[in-house]
């Protein structure tokens, strides 16, 4: 009997574990109402020196990371998010989700080269369809040093699991709900930038479009809502991208508040916030936004146009520019 | 008449149930913070409920920063101090274990946990446990205001058993 209570007791110790950090540890940051999701507490870090002699290297080096990390996801979210026509189109209009069908039909992993250097391999486990996706089916592709000349090579894991299909995802009637699971590394050679999100699972339904409906699995800070063909993707801490398909061009916003970056290049750290959201139509530079970056001392980029690029520098960080100076988007991306 | 004090072996039944409706009364209040107040997306427990929370309403106001967390820490050791006997021995024990977990699940949040772990990716592997560790660690923020919500339900599990079950002993007379 003893046995038992105590062996109750340690289910009880647990379950009060698993229940503190399964919900976030039960306090919160965010007092006043403000139910925003809490920021994760600023690491120790030896921030970089900012001066009117660096500010365009470090300007470079945040705009070089910020167009990364944007690129990624706008990757991401175009195989994620295809325009609606060519929704049926996600398991073959792009040539790495392609892979995903040589899988359903073989059930054996595919390998194939990046279009610069490196390769994706996609392996999946099938259930039990051999023609098209079916519940339970697992799919991962696995990025090695893949680089297909977007100035960067990833590195890492991306994986799919299917968790409820009614239709056929190659035809306009289809409901699709799957989880997906992340680690990748984006590395251009200079720099690295890790992106990563637990497990969440993404509800698609063609029929009652656009119906999508994200939900994280594990406090993942991967979020996605949508809103007509207006798409917002959250990822990483503070950061996201908005992509309205509205608009023609299509505009994209971009934002990104206050987020540390270690740049191996600086051999410290920057944070930048995106205090005023970029915006630029498809391809193109941006045409509007600020960004503050911030170490010892500030340099504010101000796009003035997707020409010309304001640099205020505060050096001592008394709140009073210092120096300005005039750059371009293209000279600061390199 | 004679009277004698005997060890009480039968199980204090009415204190039990007491004592067991205001640990879960207690959970239950915690939880509603979180269905009320906060984003279910941002629980890893409750985030399969998201769907299903309507408008948030901020009902507990600058509380419910850190009721979950004094709720919790007064409703578990109760609920363990209840299955463990005799309650003399258990109960400062029990309260004390649980701070001490309590504060170093707490202090996993920290900045100096972030700088020594998880800031460099120096935990090894992608294991499932470490990942949602890390999630915890990383996204949640220390607060020495839950660490003191942790003390006093803590503190408040200890006074509640020690008053409604003085001891495990009773006086027969």
């Amino acid at each position: 009997m003893k046995i038992l209570r105590v062996m109750l007791a340690c289910v009880l110790v647990v379950t009060g574990v698993v229940s503190t950090v399964g919900s976030g540890g039960g306090g919160s940051g965010n007092f006043a109402g403000d139910l925003t999701y809490p920021l994760p507490n600023p690491p120790l870090i030896s921030w970089a020196d900012i001066t009117a002699a660096n500010a365009q290297t470090v300007s470079a080096t945040v705009v070089h990371a910020a167009d990364h990390v944007f690129d990624l996801a706008t990757t991401m979210g175009g195989q994620l998010f295809p325009s609606i026509p060519a929704a049926p189109d996600l398991l073959s209009s792009h040539s790495k989700f392609g892979l995903f069908e040589t899988v359903v039909v073989t059930g054996e992993p595919v390998t194939d080269a990046c279009a610069v250097s490196g390769t994706v391999t996609v392996s999946g486990a099938p259930a039990n369809n051999p023609v098209t996706m079916s519940v339970g089916d697992v799919f991962d592709l696995t990025f090695d040093a893949c680089n297909d000349g977007d100035g960067y090579t990833i590195d890492g894991s991306f994986s799919l699991k299917v968790m409820e299909l009614v239709g056929d995802p190659r035809t306009d009637v289809f409901r699709l709900r799957y989880m997906l699971d992340m680690s990748l590394t984006v590395a251009s050679g200079v720099d690295s930038y890790a992106a990563s999100g637990g497990g969440f699972s993404l509800a698609w339904d063609s029929l009652a479009f656009p119906v999508i409906v994200l939900t994280p699995a594990s406090g993942s800070p991967l979020q996605l809502s949508d809103e007509a063909d207006v798409y917002s993707w959250s990822f990483g801490v503070g950061q996201s991208l908005t992509l309205n398909a509205d608009t023609s061009p299509i505009t994209t916003l971009e934002e990104a508040h206050v987020v540390n970056m270690t740049s191996d290049f600086l051999g410290s750290t920057l944070a930048y916030d995106t205090i005023v959201p970029l915006q630029a139509a498809e391809d193109q530079y941006p045409e509007s936004g600020e960004i503050l970056i911030s170490g010892n001392g500030t340099v504010r980029i101000v796009i003035e146009s997707s020409s010309t690029v304001r640099l205020e520098i505060d050096s001592d960080g008394d709140g009073i520019v210092d120096d300005t100076q005039y750059t371009t988007w293209a000279t600061l991306r390199g | 008449m004679s009277s004698a004090i005997v060890e009480l072996r039968e199980p204090h039944t009415v204190v039990e149930v007491v004592l067991i409706l205001t640990a879960l009364g207690a959970l239950l209040l915690g939880t509603a913070v979180y269905f009320l107040d906060r984003d279910l997306a941002d629980s890893m427990l409750l985030a399969p409920f998201v769907l299903y929370q309507g408008s948030r309403f901020a009902v507990f106001g600058t509380i419910g920063g850190f009721f979950p967390a004094l709720m919790h820490a007064y409703a578990i050791p109760v609920l363990i101090i209840v299955t463990l006997r005799p309650w003399s021995w258990t109960r400062p024990w029990v309260c004390l274990l649980w701070f001490t977990l309590a504060s170093t699940l707490e202090w996993l949040q920290s900045d100096t946990v972030y700088t020594l772990f998880f800031a460099a990716d120096r935990l090894p592997g992608d294991m499932p446990l470490l990942r949602y560790l890390k999630n915890y660690a990383v996204q949640g923020q220390f607060d020495y205001i839950d660490l003191l919500a942790t003390g006093v339900g803590c503190l408040t599990a200890l006074t509640v058993t020690t008053a409604i079950a003085p001891n495990s002993q009773r006086s027969l007379a």
